[in-house]
C-alpha cells in the first residue's frame, strides 16, 4: 500500500477517528520532544563532567611525573657532590613512582593521538635521561673531574628535554581542555536549539496533519452545502459528491437520495396536475357542449311556438290554446332544469374565485333582478340591511345563485300582493342574510326533505307550482364549499324564513376590502 | 328596413331567426359559420350581425373580433347568441366587441326587440 493510498483511506474514515488519531499524533509527537531535550541535557552534563575528570587526572599525573624527574635529578645531583648512599633515597623514590605515574599518564593520554604522541616523547625524553646520564652516573666507575662535568652537564642538557617535553603534553593537555569546553559548549547549543525547534517542528506537523484532515471535512461540507444551495435554487440536476470522512459521505449519500426521491414525487405530482387539469377540461367542455347542444333544439322548439301562436293568434280554440299553454309550460320547465341541473354540477365541481364580498350588496342585486318578475303578480321585494358592511370570503357569482334560489323560491311560493323581506345582519362571527316570505309555507313534515335533490314539497305539488327540486340543492352546495349553512323555519300556510349563515372574515382587513367592494360593482 | 346578417350552425335556430327578422321587415342574409360571417359582412356591408357564439371552425367570438378588426365594418353592431350563460363567457363576449347577448333559449320577440334597438342606436 503507497503512503497516499494510506492517507486517503485515512481521509475517507470517520470523523471520530481522526481526531482521535491527530489527538494521539500531537501526543507522540510532544513526548518525543521532551525525551530527545532531556536525553540531550543528560547527555551534554555526564560527558562534560567525564571530560572534566579526565583532564583534571591527566594534569595530576603529568604533574607527578614532572615531581618524579624533579626529586631524581636534584637527589643525583646531590650524590655527585657528597657520595653518600643516604642522599641518594630522593632518586630511589622518585624511581618507584615514576613507572607508574608514566603508565598513568599514558593511559590517560590514549584517548588522543596528539596527546598520546607528546606524552610519548616524554617518555623518550625520560628514557635518553635515565639511559644516558641517571645510569652512567650511579655505575661505580671512576672518572676524571673533566668526565664527570662532562656527564652532569649532558643529565642538565637531557633534564631540560624531559622539562620541555612535560611542558609540550601540558600544553596538549590545555588544548584538550579548550577542545572539550568548546565540544561540551557546542552539545549545549544543540541541546537548547532541539528544546526550541522540535516543539516548533511539532506543531507544525500537527498544524499541517491537521489542516489536511480538516480539508477533508470541510470541503465535502461546503460540497453539501453548495449541492442544497444550488436545490433551494431550482437546480434539480445538482447531487452531492460523496467524499471524505463518514458521516460527510452518509450525509451526501442521504441528501442525494432525498433529491432523487422529491425529484420522483414532483415528476408524478406534476403528471397527475396535468391529468387532473385535463380532466377538468374535458368537463368544463364538457358542460358547455351538453349546454349548448339542450339548448339549441330547445330555442328552436321554443321560438317556433312562438311564431306559431302569433300566427295562429286568433284562430285556435281553447282546447289548443290550453294544449299550447302546456308545451310552453313543459318547455319552461324543461330550461329551468337544465339551467339547474348546470349550475349544481358547477357548485359541486367548480373551483371557487375567493374575494371578500359584502353581503348588502348580493342582497340589493338579488333584490333588483327579481323586482320585475315579482311585480307582474304584485309582490314587492325589499331589503334591509345594516349599516355597517357584512363581509365574508366567497365566490361572487356562486353567492349571488344561492341568494337568487331563495328569493326566487321566496317570489315563487309568494301570494298574489305578498311581501319578500331580505335582511341582512352580523351576530358574532357570523353573517347572516335571511330570506323572508308570506307564502304558502312548507308542511312540518317535509322540512326534513329539503335540499335533497329533486325534492319537492307536497304542497307546492299540489298547488302545482312549477320547479325542478334542484334549487334549495344548489343553495346547499354553495353553503357548505363556503363553511356555511342553511337553515329553515316555517309555518305551513303563513310563510318560510331560510337563513344563510357564513363567516365573517376576521379583523379590520374584510372591512376596508368591503368598503372597497360595496363601492359601485354593482349597479 | 335594414339589412342583417345571420349566423348559425343549427338550420333551424337559423330560420327561426330569419322568419322572425324577415317578419319585422328586415332584409336577411344568412351564413352557416364563422368565417362565411366575416366574408359575407365585408361584402354585404350589413347594418347588423347576430352570430351564434359556438360554430364549427371560427366561432362567434373570433368572428366578432374579426368583424371589429377591419375598419370598414367594425362600427356594425353584433348580437352574440349563446347557450353559456356564465359571467365569465358574457365578459369574453363584451370584450370581443359584440354589443348584446342574448342566451339560449331566447324568445324571437326578445330578439327583434334587441334588433331594433341596437338599430336606433341604443343598446340593450
Amino acid at each position: 500500500m503507497s503512503g497516499l493510498g494510506w492517507l486517503e483511506r485515512l481521509e475517507r474514515s470517520s470523523m471520530r477517528k481522526q481526531y482521535l488519531l491527530s489527538l494521539a499524533l500531537i501526543g507522540v509527537v510532544l513526548l518525543m520532544t521532551t525525551l530527545v531535550c532531556a536525553g540531550a541535557v543528560v547527555w551534554a552534563s555526564i560527558s562534560m563532567r567525564n571530560a572534566e575528570q579526565r583532564i583534571v587526572a591527566l594534569g595530576t599525573a603529568n604533574r607527578a611525573v614532572l615531581q618524579d624527574m624533579t626529586d631524581a635529578q636534584t637527589g643525583l645531583a646531590s650524590y655527585r657532590v657528597r657520595r653518600e648512599q643516604s642522599v641518594l633515597q630522593p632518586y630511589e623514590f622518585a624511581m618507584n613512582f615514576l613507572p607508574f605515574d608514566q603508565r598513568r599518564l599514558r593511559g590517560l593520554a590514549a584517548s588522543s593521538p596528539s596527546l598520546e604522541a607528546a606524552a610519548k616523547q616524554q617518555s623518550d625524553a625520560i628514557a635518553a635521561w635515565l639511559g644516558r646520564y641517571a645510569s652512567p652516573s650511579l655505575d661505580g666507575r671512576h672518572r676524571t673531574t673533566a668526565e664527570d662535568d662532562r656527564l652532569f652537564d649532558r643529565g642538565q642538557d637531557l633534564f631540560k628535554t624531559v622539562r620541555s617535553s612535560n611542558k609540550a603534553v601540558q600544553a596538549r593537555i590545555d588544548s584538550e581542555i579548550r577542545h572539550i569546553k568548546s565540544k561540551t559548549r557546542t552539545v549545549l547549543i544543540l541541546a537548547v536549539g532541539f528544546v526550541i525547534l522540535l516543539p516548533l517542528l511539532a506543531v507544525l506537523v500537527v498544524f499541517l496533519v491537521v489542516r489536511r484532515m480538516g480539508d477533508s471535512v470541510v470541503k465535502p461540507l461546503t460540497d453539501v452545502s453548495d449541492v442544497l444551495d444550488r436545490l433551494s435554487a431550482g437546480d434539480t440536476e445538482a447531487r452531492a459528491s460523496v467524499t471524505g470522512p463518514e458521516e460527510i459521505r452518509e450525509i451526501a449519500t442521504a441528501l442525494n437520495r432525498l433529491t432523487d426521491e422529491n425529484l420522483r414525487a414532483s415528476e408524478v405530482e406534476a403528471d397527475v396536475l396535468s391529468q387532473l387539469e385535463t380532466i377538468d377540461r374535458v368537463r368544463t367542455d364538457l358542460v358547455s357542449t351538453v349546454s349548448h347542444e339542450l339548448r339549441t333544439p330547445l330555442t328552436s322548439i321554443a321560438g317556433y311556438l312562438e311564431l306559431l301562436q302569433d300566427d295562429l293568434l286568433d284562430k285556435m280554440s281553447p282546447q289548443q290554446a290550453t294544449m299550447m299553454g302546456a308545451i310552453r309550460r313543459n318547455l319552461d320547465r324543461l330550461n329551468e332544469l337544465i339551467t339547474n341541473l348546470l349550475a349544481l354540477s358547477r357548485a359541486e365541481e367548480t373551483q371557487l374565485s375567493v374575494e371578500p364580498v359584502d353581503l348588502r350588496g348580493i342582497a340589493a342585486e338579488v333584490a333588483s333582478d327579481i323586482r320585475l318578475t315579482a311585480a307582474a303578480r304584485d309582490i314587492t321585494v325589499r331589503t334591509l340591511q345594516s349599516a355597517a358592511p357584512v363581509v365574508v370570503l366567497g365566490d361572487r357569482s356562486q353567492l349571488i345563485r344561492a341568494v337568487s334560489n331563495l328569493v326566487t323560491n321566496a317570489v315563487k311560493f309568494s301570494r298574489q300582493g305578498g311581501v319578500v323581506e331580505l335582511r341582512v345582519t352580523q351576530e358574532g362571527g357570523h353573517a347572516l342574510l335571511e330570506v323572508v316570505d308570506e307564502g304558502i309555507g312548507i308542511p312540518s313534515g317535509d322540512l326534513a326533505g329539503l335540499g335533497s335533490r329533486f325534492y319537492r314539497a307536497s304542497n307546492a305539488m299540489q298547488a302545482e307550482i312549477a320547479g325542478t327540486g334542484l334549487g334549495l340543492r344548489i343553495v346547499q352546495t354553495i353553503l357548505d364549499r363556503h363553511d356555511g349553512s342553511l337553515a329553515v323555519g316555517s309555518v305551513e300556510g303563513e310563510g318560510s324564513t331560510f337563513t344563510i349563515k357564513l363567516p365573517v372574515t376576521r379583523s379590520g382587513y374584510g372591512q376596508v376590502l368591503a368598503a372597497r367592494t360595496a363601492e359601485p360593482s354593482y349597479d | 328596413m335594414a339589412r342583417i346578417l345571420v349566423a348559425d350552425d343549427d338550420v333551424d335556430v337559423r330560420t327561426l331567426v330569419v322568419l322572425k327578422l324577415k317578419s319585422s321587415g328586415h332584409e336577411v342574409l344568412s351564413v352557416e359559420n364563422g368565417a362565411e360571417a366575416v366574408q359575407s359582412c365585408l361584402a354585404n356591408r350589413p347594418d347588423l350581425v347576430v352570430l351564434d357564439l359556438m360554430m364549427p371552425g371560427m366561432s362567434g367570438l373570433q368572428a366578432c373580433e374579426a368583424i371589429r378588426s377591419d375598419p370598414t365594418v367594425a362600427g356594425t353592431p353584433v348580437i352574440l347568441l349563446t347557450a353559456r350563460a356564465q359571467e365569465a363567457d358574457v365578459d369574453a363576449g363584451l370584450k370581443s366587441g359584440a354589443d348584446e347577448y342574448l342566451t339560449k333559449p331566447f324568445s324571437p320577440r326578445e330578439l327583434a326587440t334587441c334588433v331594433d334597438s341596437l338599430l336606433a342606436g341604443g343598446r340593450g
